[in-house]
């Protein structure tokens, strides 16, 4: 079942993220799909404030991980653009990071769909340009009961 | 294995052994007294073996560990020497990819345990500053540095050889990855860095004014995310007009709006730190107009200007066997439990 | 023959030195995966132990895989490392094969459960006739039920250990149809010596391989894999 909330720009979508990451629980997988620019960082930006790190949330487009460990729980924050092959995952550690005490946010997600958890939040986010530049769609689907 | 040592008369040399396998490339570097370089093998440029005794063109992959051994024989062997010639040996222990980094990591600790070799560890950051000593044998600290690569865009004041000290980091972005996400929207492909630096030169760099960020929290902050954005807000709105793009212009525009903003930056810490000297290091460093604007910059200014040649401003052992040089002059050793820190910080030890 | 060998594809991280038909040194620990800051100190301390002079060792054994895709890099790069510095040979040892050595001796179904997540098992099936161990099945990556059905279709009774026991403990009691039981905490966990000793087989058998060509062998097949065989097999070039 598809949740919808309309964003009006990156400080709404920080605000859902960051309220999402309060109730958040251990072990959450989150799969974030969406076109270049569309928010899927700042996404990230707003739950890691939801779990309370103050380190500086920096894109891991490089260097596919990042892991953050001053709040309540780990965040595992993975970019999975450069991501050729699925095979590649086996250099990342991601089994651990997925099947761990924290949470794991996967960006552009769908280059390893397979690898995900049956159990896995999934959260698209689109623009929609006749609404303006600003405003995207997030459209959240919890999967594996 | 390596064959060849030494002769006596030689040994009072230093002889590092450089291991880096943090991202994407496995690579290893014979360097004498921290700045010649006696070997220097970048894995993706090597042809490989296959299973079945053909050699192919290697192709950038991440299978570091079937590489690993083969970069470091090849390394000893152009040297001409062997392990027992080597004082120490440096890995990268971060940060990075902690796959990558265990790699070198166990790897390194493997070799050194059974020939006796010391170890040391060196931040991967830190390595890229050293490139620069060893292109440039005069450089000594302090001197201010800005190192821009695919996943690190830092600006920092090297006081000494191993003290470091950040005045600004990148809020969202890498320099780097700007430039390759660009360089897919506007259909120019991988990699973003060269292929922007190489299509900007027919285009106009004032054709679109794309936004100069600035982080006013932190003065020397980047942050390159909305630039990004702005690139691609151009792009879908002349869709929707239907009125076509340049792509020469959107790729010199928007180069000149990373290098501004590079440059500001770094003009900044220069008259702060009222420094004599500047140097570049990172992937983005081979950018023939941040190098020039910064070089400009530089001489409006009175200040040596050093860079990196550019085989020496991608990831490379070379740099981290140089890094590792100055390490294990200031008495520092890694012991068998050093571990891969996938987010080490610039300056920890 | 003189082996040095090491396991570190699960949460255990084990090492031991093994001469002729003598174990003369193991050191194992079943506590937290920091295998990357543990083994090499490990290995160097029953080195030195031992006193071993590390050029007399034959070969360095590896539990080659499958298992945990960090703890077998971790184990297989460091061996690399020592074999590469002693001009010394690998010998690649199956860790599910290592896991079944445990129980030497035994003539019923050996069956090793490593936890592969997702339900699923590193597992084979494994007897002993006289000293020999005898592959039935050979180690696999599978969903549970497909070893279940495999055990059941052999109808012999079996002996279940490995770190997938405890995660699999009710599944295999709703529907394991033979009789069972679990090996106990002495021989049911990853063990260097049992590394060491396949190994000493495999060299003598010529089967060792030169320290850059050694790899980890991770057994998962993925879904794109499977699929990018398929085209490969029915289209000339991708």
């Amino acid at each position: 079942m598809e949740q919808i909330f309309e964003s009006g720009g990156d400080r709404d979508t920080f605000e859902y993220a960051r309220l999402m990451a309060e109730k958040a629980e251990p072990g959450t997988v989150i799969a974030l799909t969406g076109d270049l620019g569309t928010g899927k960082t700042v996404f990230t930006k707003g739950f890691a404030a939801g779990l309370g790190i103050t380190e500086p949330v920096s894109s891991p487009t490089f260097t596919i991980l990042q892991q953050y460990d001053g709040g309540r729980m780990p965040l595992y924050h993975f970019d999975v653009y450069r991501i050729g092959d699925v095979e590649e995952m086996e250099e990342t550690g991601y089994e651990d990071c997925f099947y761990g005490d924290g949470v794991t946010i996967v960006e552009w997600a769908g280059q390893i769909d397979e690898l995900l958890p049956e159990k896995t939040v999934r959260i698209r986010i689109e623009k929609d340009l006749e609404r303006g530049t600003d405003y995207r769609r997030i459209i959240r689907e919890d999967t594996g009961g | 294995m390596a064959v060849g040592t030494m002769k006596e008369t030689e040994k009072k040399d230093i002889l590092i052994l450089g291991i880096e396998s943090s991202c994407d490339e496995t690579a290893a570097s014979v360097v004498r007294n921290g700045r010649e370089v006696l070997s220097n093998v970048i894995s993706s440029q090597i042809a490989t073996h296959t299973v079945y005794g053909g050699v192919v063109p290697e192709i950038a992959s991440r299978k570091h560990i079937e590489k690993i051994n083969q970069v470091v024989r090849e390394a000893l062997k152009e040297a001409s020497i062997g392990l027992k010639d080597l004082s120490a040996i440096g890995v990268t222990y971060g940060p990075g990819l902690v796959g990558p980094l265990l790699v070198g990591v166990s790897f390194a600790k493997g070799l050194s345990f059974a020939s006796s070799v010391p170890l040391v560890g060196v931040h991967h950051i830190e390595g890229h500053i050293a490139a620069n000593y060893i292109e440039n044998k005069e450089l000594e600290p302090p001197f201010p540095c800005l190192i821009v690569s695919g996943g690190h865009t830092h600006l920092v004041n090297v006081k000494d050889y191993g003290d470091f000290e950040i005045l600004g980091r990148t809020m969202d972005d890498a320099a780097g990855e700007a430039f390759d996400k660009v360089a897919r929207a506007i259909g120019l492909g991988y990699p973003g860095g060269p292929k922007i630096d190489a299509a900007a030169k027919a285009g106009d760099p004032e054709a679109i004014r794309f936004p100069r960020a600035k982080v006013t929290e932190h003065e020397y902050d980047f942050s390159f995310s909305g630039l990004k954005s702005a690139v691609l807000n151009y792009l879908n709105s002349c869709e929707m007009k239907n009125e076509t793009w340049v792509q020469a212009d959107v790729a010199a525009s928007f180069q000149a709006a990373v290098v501004d903003v590079l440059v500001e930056n770094s003009e900044k810490a220069i008259l702060s730190l009222k420094a004599k000297r500047f140097a570049i290091a990172g992937g983005v460093a081979s950018n023939s107009a941040l190098r020039e604007a910064i070089e400009a910059k530089c001489r409006a200014h009175g200040v040596e200007f050093y860079r990196p040649s550019p085989v020496l401003c991608t990831d490379n052992g070379a740099m981290i066997a140089s890094a590792a040089y100055y390490e294990y002059r200031n008495g520092i050793r890694a012991g068998l439990d050093l571990n891969a820190v996938p987010n080490l910080k610039l300056g920890e030890r | 023959m003189k082996i040095l060998a090491v396991d570190s594809s699960g949460l255990v991280a084990s090492c031991a030195i093994a001469e002729d038909g003598v174990l003369c040194a193991e050191y194992t620990v079943s506590h937290k995966k920091t295998h990357s800051q543990t083994l090499m100190p490990m290995i160097a301390e029953i080195c030195r132990m031992t006193e071993l002079q590390m050029d007399t060792i034959d070969a360095i054994a590896v539990a080659g895989g499958p298992g945990s895709f960090t703890g077998l890099r971790i184990g297989s790069a460091a061996v690399k490392g020592m074999a590469e510095a002693l001009g010394k040979p690998v010998v690649s040892v199956p860790t599910v094969d290592a896991l079944a050595m445990n129980l030497f001796g035994c003539h019923d179904l050996i069956v090793p459960l490593m936890d592969a997540r997702r339900n699923e098992t590193y597992s084979g099936i494994y007897t002993f006739e006289g000293e020999e161990l005898r592959v039935l099945k050979e180690q696999s990556a599978v969903p549970l039920e497909i070893m279940i059905a495999a055990v059941n279709e052999m109808d012999k009774p079996a002996v279940f250990l490995g770190d997938g026991v405890p995660v699999f403990k009710k599944q295999l009691s709703e529907q394991v149809k033979v009789p069972f039981i679990f090996a106990p905490a002495s021989c049911n966990r990853q063990r260097a010596a049992c590394v060491a000793v396949l190994a000493m087989k495999y060299f003598a058998g010529g089967k060792a391989e030169d320290a850059a060509e050694h790899a980890p062998e991770y057994l998962r097949v993925s879904q794109a894999e499977r699929e990018k065989q398929m085209k490969c097999s029915g289209t000339a070039g991708v």
